[in-house]
């Protein structure tokens, strides 16, 4: 029980990376990206290509591959928003969510044409050790893991309470326009949400590519698709929000998927997003914005 | 001296024109009043003077400079300011969190210190509640924190839209003797937006809107005469 009950912590650290993502870039924007995976993906490629064959002449330590993706993916984030998102501004939502998943798709088969299909190797920066406590076995990859995940999630926090900065992105996400109103430089809240959501989608995809052991095209894609159930059952536009319902999709995962099996929970989980969109649309923490 | 003198604004969304030559000003320290019932185009004139919606044609001066086309960061920062219609709670924040991001184009930390003050001494429901969400004030208090927030910016003109929507009559007379008094203790021009006929009570001057123009403008002593007869006219008797 408790090997799978931190297996399900493992998944839903990462899950809550990428609903984090999601959620900054839509309570701002009111964009639902589903680039977010991918994007993550592309820099732990690059992270982990860089580990097998050198950059410059040095090879990366693994552990290195990590902090490679998530400087890529920020860079991408920036490089996204200025592009693609920018110009769509003010556009119907349909327009900007079809660009998300023409970014994701795009990424996704540049990875393909570069690494092609067969799963890239993500070997665990801290080796394959593992610890036996009451009877479980946990790997030091998971609790790793686990400590990685909290210690991205309280910087996010520490930002977003304690910086100037961090509070015009939470005026932002509560209420654009009044935020603009008042002074607040919403595109450059923007440009920056897009920022940290590639950072956090490198973070994700190095924690859910160690617990795999392997990195493929659309794996992040995937993920990403639970983490916006995550999102959707906390709350699309509430960081809480995000990683309460991120965390009851890890949870379920760990403990239905190992239990029973892996199709039992993923049909678990969408019947409460299910249940949740009828009956709550908000989501358990979201604004009534969300549901209008 | 003239503050800020709108000409012949037109705008309106996308292909919709709602303002047909718009043409107002507000002079330094005074309380100009904007009437007009829903849909005349009071709320289409503050999005466009701010920046929020582009004019298709005319212009907007700040001091005699030209501002046409601004975005709302910089008139804050050049100290227009504008408390957004339902008051514009930012309701996941807390009362000191909505009042230090009214404070974010100032970078001078002393004097957001004495606006905070000031802004305490003024309404001190809004110092005892400060750790509290927004969203959980009563609608007189969001009034407050709105104004309140406004002039954590240190603003010469406040653009006040539809203090009253939403409030009771009682709370709708205190929201206008709180802008009243902050445009006497404070010296802030306020251009305040209404369909409630009360607001002429404040004002120096006023505009009546219709169909996107201006069918009428008064000063002075004749406000008065103007009010008695929008009361009695299409603004209704409510009040």
């Amino acid at each position: 029980m408790l090997s799978a009950l931190v297996l399900g912590l493992a998944y839903a650290s990462a899950y809550s990376m990428l609903a984090l993502a999601v959620v900054l870039i839509y309570s701002g924007t009111r964009v639902l990206s589903l680039a977010v995976g991918e994007i993550g993906a592309f820099g732990l490629y690059a992270g982990l290509w860089s580990h097998d064959n050198g950059l410059l002449g040095v090879r990366p330590p693994v552990f290195a591959a990590a902090l490679v993706a998530m400087l890529i993916g920020g860079v991408l984030g920036l490089v996204v928003e200025r592009l693609v998102m920018r110009p769509l501004l003010g556009r119907p939502a349909l327009d900007s969510l079809v660009a998300t998943l023409a970014v994701a798709l795009f990424l996704a088969l540049l990875e393909l044409k570069l690494y092609g299909l067969d799963p890239f190797p993500a070997p665990s920066p801290v080796g394959d050790g593992s610890v036996e406590i009451g009877g479980a076995t946990l790997t030091v990859t998971e609790m790793t893991l686990l400590g990685l995940a909290a210690v991205v999630a309280l910087g996010l926090w520490l930002f977003l309470t304690r910086t100037s900065f961090g509070l015009a992105t939470r005026a932002t996400t509560s209420d654009p326009t009044v935020a603009r109103l008042l002074g607040v430089p919403v595109n450059r809240v923007y440009v920056f949400s897009w920022g940290v959501a590639g950072l956090l989608s490198g973070a994700a995809a190095a924690l859910l590519a160690n617990l795999t052991g392997s990195l493929t095209p659309f794996s992040l894609t995937s993920a990403l698709l639970s983490a916006l159930a995550g999102a959707v059952i906390g709350g699309l536009d509430s960081l809480g929000g995000a990683v309460v319902g991120s965390l009851a999709v890890g949870l379920v995962n760990g403990i239905v998927g190992s239990r029973v099996d892996p199709t039992t929970s993923a049909g678990v989980i969408f019947v409460a997003v299910l249940v949740v969109l009828v009956v709550r649309p908000r989501g358990l923490l979201g604004s009534a914005r969300v549901a209008a | 001296m003239t503050l800020l003198e709108v000409r012949d604004l037109c705008s309106g969304y996308g292909s919709l024109q709602v303002l047909f030559g718009v043409s107002l000003e507000v002079g330094e320290g005074e309380v100009v009043a904007l009437m007009g019932s829903n849909g005349a185009g009071k709320t289409t004139t503050l999005r466009t003077v701010t920046g929020l919606l582009r004019a298709m044609s005319g212009t907007v001066h700040l001091d005699g400079r030209p501002v046409t086309g601004t975005t709302p960061e910089r008139l804050v920062s050049a100290g227009v300011v504008m408390v957004p219609e339902g008051r514009g709670m930012l309701r996941d924040l807390t009362v000191a969190e909505n009042l230090a991001v009214g404070a974010y184009s100032v970078t001078d930390k002393l004097q957001v210190g004495a606006s905070l003050d000031r802004v305490y001494a003024t309404f001190p429901i809004l110092h005892e509640r400060r750790e509290q969400k927004a969203g959980t004030l009563s609608g007189g208090q969001q009034q407050m924190l709105a104004l309140g927030r406004a002039l954590m910016a240190s603003p010469r003109l406040m653009l006040v839209d539809e203090a009253s929507l939403g409030l009771s009559p009682v709370m709708t007379e205190r929201a206008f003797s709180l802008i009243a008094e902050v445009n006497r203790t404070l010296g802030v021009a306020v251009l305040i937006v209404e369909q409630n006929v009360l607001a002429l009570d404040l004002a120096d001057r006023a505009y009546v809107l219709e169909k996107g123009q201006v069918v009428a403008s008064a000063e002075g002593d004749a406000v008065r005469t103007m009010q008695g007869r929008l009361r009695t006219a299409y603004l209704g008797t409510a009040v």
